[in-house]
C-alpha cells in the first residue's frame, strides 16, 4: 500500500516537472539527488511546482517547507500524507 | 452590465500578455483590455503592399543554445514560467554584429570569445581590464530589487582609462536598452550587457508574428478574456475594486496591472496621486524592401552600430533626428535568411517635440527627407547598397510611435523613473513591461511573469521571491 501510494506521488510530482521544464530530459532523475541542481530549476520552478501542487491536487505547501522538496525522495516524504 | 474579475490587465503588449497567461494559468479570472486592434504593443506588425512586416523587431536579446546551462539564463526562465519549448520560438542567432567608431570597430557575436579577441587586438592595453570587467559583472546581482541608483560609465571609468572604449561598449546597450540619457544605472547595464554580449542576438523564424502567435494561442488556451479595440479612458475604484468602464459594460476586479507606460497609467486616474515624468527618447526608422538580399551586395552583419563621430551621444537630438549615428539591421543576416523579401532597417535618434512641431505638409516632406538620409548613411556604411532597388520604403517616426501605442512622446523605452517592485501610490494598482523596468521584448516578457507572480500569485502560497 505504502509503494503504490509513494510510487503515486512520485509521478505526481514528475508530471508537474515534465510540465514546467519541458524541453528536460526526466528519464534519469536520481530519487536520492537534488532537483535543482539534476534538473537546473530554480526558485521560479519551485514556486510553479508548488502552485500546481495545490491547482491540480488542492495540496497546499507553506514556504517554510520549501526544502523538503530538494529531492524526488523528500518530496515523496513530505507530500505523501498530504495525499492520504 | 458589470462583471467581476480576479485581475484587469491593460494592454496587450509583451508584458500584458505575459502578465495575464500566467494569471490565468493558476485559475484567475483575467479581463486583458487593448486599445489596438492587434496585439504586440511596440513590437507590433503590419502588412502593406503584399509584405508583412514586424513593426520594429532588429533582434531579441538573450540568445542562449538549446544545450547551454540552464539555471540563471533569463530565455530559459521565460521559456518555462510560459511552459514553452525551445523551439517553440524557432530562434535563429545573429551571424555578427559591429560598432563602428571612425577609427575603430569591433566586431561581437554571440560567443563572448570573440570580443575578447577584438579588444585583445584593438585595445591590448584595456585587455586585463576587460577581463576584470567580466569578472564583475559574472557576479553582479543585478536582479536584487533593493539596489539603488548608480552610474554605469562612473563604474567604467573605474576600469578602463580609454574613454572611447567605454563609449563603444555602452554604444549597443543604451540603443536596445536605456531611457536615460548619455549613462545607464549599473544594475541596467549589467542586464544589458549579459543580455547582448554574452547571451546575444537572435530572431524568431517568421519575426514577432511567431511570438505574438503563440501568446494568442495561449492565451485562448487558459481562458483570458482578450477585449481588442477596448482603449482604457478612466481607472476609478469604491472602497475594495478597481473598475473600468466600456460602453455599457463595467470591468470590476482587486487587481490591476498596468502595462501602459506609469505616466500614461496615472493619467487614467482623476485627482491623480501621483504623475511621473515622461521619457525624452525616441526615434525614426526607415525600412527598406530591396531587390536582393544585403550578402549580394556585400553585408553579411547582422547589426551595425554605426557611428560618424568620435563622439557617441545617446541623447535627444536638437533637430529631428541625429544624422550622425544609426542602428542599421539587416534582418536576413541572420544564421538562417527566414525572410521572405530583403529588408534593412535604418533607426535614428529622433526628437519628438520637433516632429509634433511640423506642419502636416512639412511632415510629409521631411518624412521623405529621412528616407533619403537613412539610405544614405546605409551606403556609407556599406557602399555595395547604391546599386540597390528600393522595391518599398516606410518611414514612422515618434508621432508614428505615439499614435499606435499612445506612448507619450514616443518614448520606446518609457519614463525615466523607473518603479522596479511595480508598486504605485495606489492599492492594488500596479505597473508592468516597460515601466517596470524591464526593456525590450524579452524584458518586458520577463516583467509581466514577475509581475504577475510577486502580486498575483505569491501571495496565495505565502511566499516572498527573488525574480
Ligand atoms: C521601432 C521599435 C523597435 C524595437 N526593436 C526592438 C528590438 O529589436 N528588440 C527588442 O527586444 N525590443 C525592441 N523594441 C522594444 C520593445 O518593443 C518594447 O520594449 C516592448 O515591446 C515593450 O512592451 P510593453 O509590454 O512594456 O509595452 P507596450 O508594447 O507599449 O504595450 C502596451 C500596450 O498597451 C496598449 N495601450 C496603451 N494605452 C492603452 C489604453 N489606454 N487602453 C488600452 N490599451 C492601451 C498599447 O496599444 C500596447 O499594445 C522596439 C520598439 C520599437 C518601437
Amino acid at each position: 500500500m505504502e509503494t503504490t501510494q509513494g510510487l503515486d506521488v512520485r509521478q505526481i510530482v514528475m508530471d508537474i516537472i515534465a510540465d514546467i521544464a519541458l524541453d528536460q530530459d526526466l528519464s534519469a532523475v536520481d530519487d536520492n539527488k537534488p532537483l535543482r541542481e539534476q534538473l537546473e530549476l530554480d526558485s521560479m520552478d519551485f514556486l510553479d511546482i508548488v502552485m500546481e501542487l495545490k491547482k491540480r491536487h488542492q495540496v497546499e505547501v507553506p514556504q517554510a517547507d520549501f526544502p523538503r522538496l530538494a529531492t524526488l525522495k523528500s518530496c515523496v516524504e513530505y507530500l505523501t500524507p498530504k495525499f492520504a | 452590465m458589470q462583471e467581476e474579475y480576479d485581475a484587469l490587465v491593460v494592454g496587450a503588449g509583451m508584458s500584458g500578455m505575459a502578465l495575464a497567461f500566467r494569471l490565468a494559468l493558476f485559475g484567475k479570472k483575467v479581463a486583458l483590455l487593448e486599445s489596438h486592434s492587434i496585439p504586440g504593443g511596440l513590437n507590433s506588425y503590419y502588412s502593406r503592399e503584399n509584405y508583412s512586416l514586424d513593426v520594429g523587431l532588429h533582434a531579441l536579446t538573450n540568445f542562449v543554445t538549446r544545450d547551454a546551462k540552464k539555471a540563471d539564463q533569463p530565455l530559459f526562465k521565460m521559456l518555462k514560467q510560459m511552459r514553452w519549448r525551445y523551439d517553440d520560438l524557432k530562434l535563429i542567432p545573429q551571424v555578427k554584429s559591429k560598432i563602428i567608431y571612425p577609427d575603430k570597430t569591433l566586431t561581437f557575436t554571440n560567443h563572448i570569445e570573440d570580443l575578447k579577441n577584438e579588444i585583445k587586438n584593438k585595445f591590448p592595453e584595456e585587455y586585463n581590464n576587460f577581463e576584470r570587467l567580466l569578472k564583475f559583472i559574472e557576479h553582479f546581482d543585478e536582479l536584487d530589487l533593493t539596489l539603488t541608483h548608480q552610474s554605469a560609465k562612473n563604474v567604467l571609468q573605474e576600469f578602463f582609462s580609454n574613454t572611447q572604449l567605454i563609449d563603444m561598449l555602452l554604444c549597443p546597450l543604451l540603443v536596445y536598452g536605456s531611457a536615460w540619457e548619455r549613462d545607464m544605472d549599473l544594475a541596467q547595464f549589467v542586464i544589458m550587457f549579459k543580455s547582448i554580449f554574452l547571451q546575444g542576438f537572435m530572431r524568431p523564424h517568421g519575426g514577432v508574428r511567431t511570438l505574438i502567435n503563440k501568446l494568442m494561442e495561449d492565451l485562448k488556451k487558459v481562458g483570458v478574456h482578450l477585449f481588442f479595440k477596448s482603449k482604457v479612458d478612466e481607472l476609478y475604484k469604491d472602497d475594495n475594486h478597481w473598475m473600468i468602464k466600456k460602453g455599457e459594460k463595467i470591468f470590476k476586479a482587486k487587481q490591476v496591472y498596468s502595462t501602459i507606460g506609469a505616466p500614461e497609467t496615472f493619467k487614467l486616474i482623476k485627482e491623480a496621486k501621483e504623475t511621473h515624468q515622461r521619457g525624452p527618447l525616441s526615434f525614426v526608422e526607415a525600412l527598406f524592401v530591396l531587390d536582393k538580399r544585403p550578402k549580394e551586395f556585400g553585408e553579411e552583419t547582422t547589426i551595425a552600430f554605426f557611428n560618424k563621430s568620435s563622439k557617441f551621444a545617446y541623447e535627444r537630438p536638437q533637430t529631428l533626428v541625429h544624422s550622425d549615428f544609426a542602428v542599421l539591421c539587416f534582418s536576413n543576416n541572420f544564421a538562417e535568411d527566414d525572410l521572405e523579401f530583403p529588408l534593412v532597417r535604418v533607426t535614428l535618434l529622433a526628437n519628438f517635440e520637433k516632429w509634433k512641431s511640423l506642419s502636416r505638409s512639412d511632415y510629409k516632406s521631411e518624412k521623405k527627407k529621412i528616407e533619403t538620409l537613412a539610405f544614405d548613411l546605409l551606403c556609407q556604411f556599406s557602399p555595395g547598397f547604391k546599386a540597390a532597388q528600393i522595391k518599398f520604403s516606410d518611414v514612422f517616426t515618434p508621432l508614428t510611435v505615439q499614435k499606435f501605442t499612445r506612448r507619450e512622446g514616443g518614448a520606446i523605452y518609457g519614463s525615466t523613473d523607473k518603479l522596479r517592485d511595480g508598486k504605485t501610490a495606489y492599492k492594488n494598482l500596479y505597473i508592468a513591461g516597460t515601466d517596470q523596468g524591464f526593456l525590450g521584448v524579452i524584458g518586458s516578457l520577463l516583467s509581466g511573469i514577475s509581475m504577475a507572480n510577486k502580486y498575483g500569485l505569491i501571495n496565495d502560497t505565502n511566499t516572498e521571491t527573488r525574480i
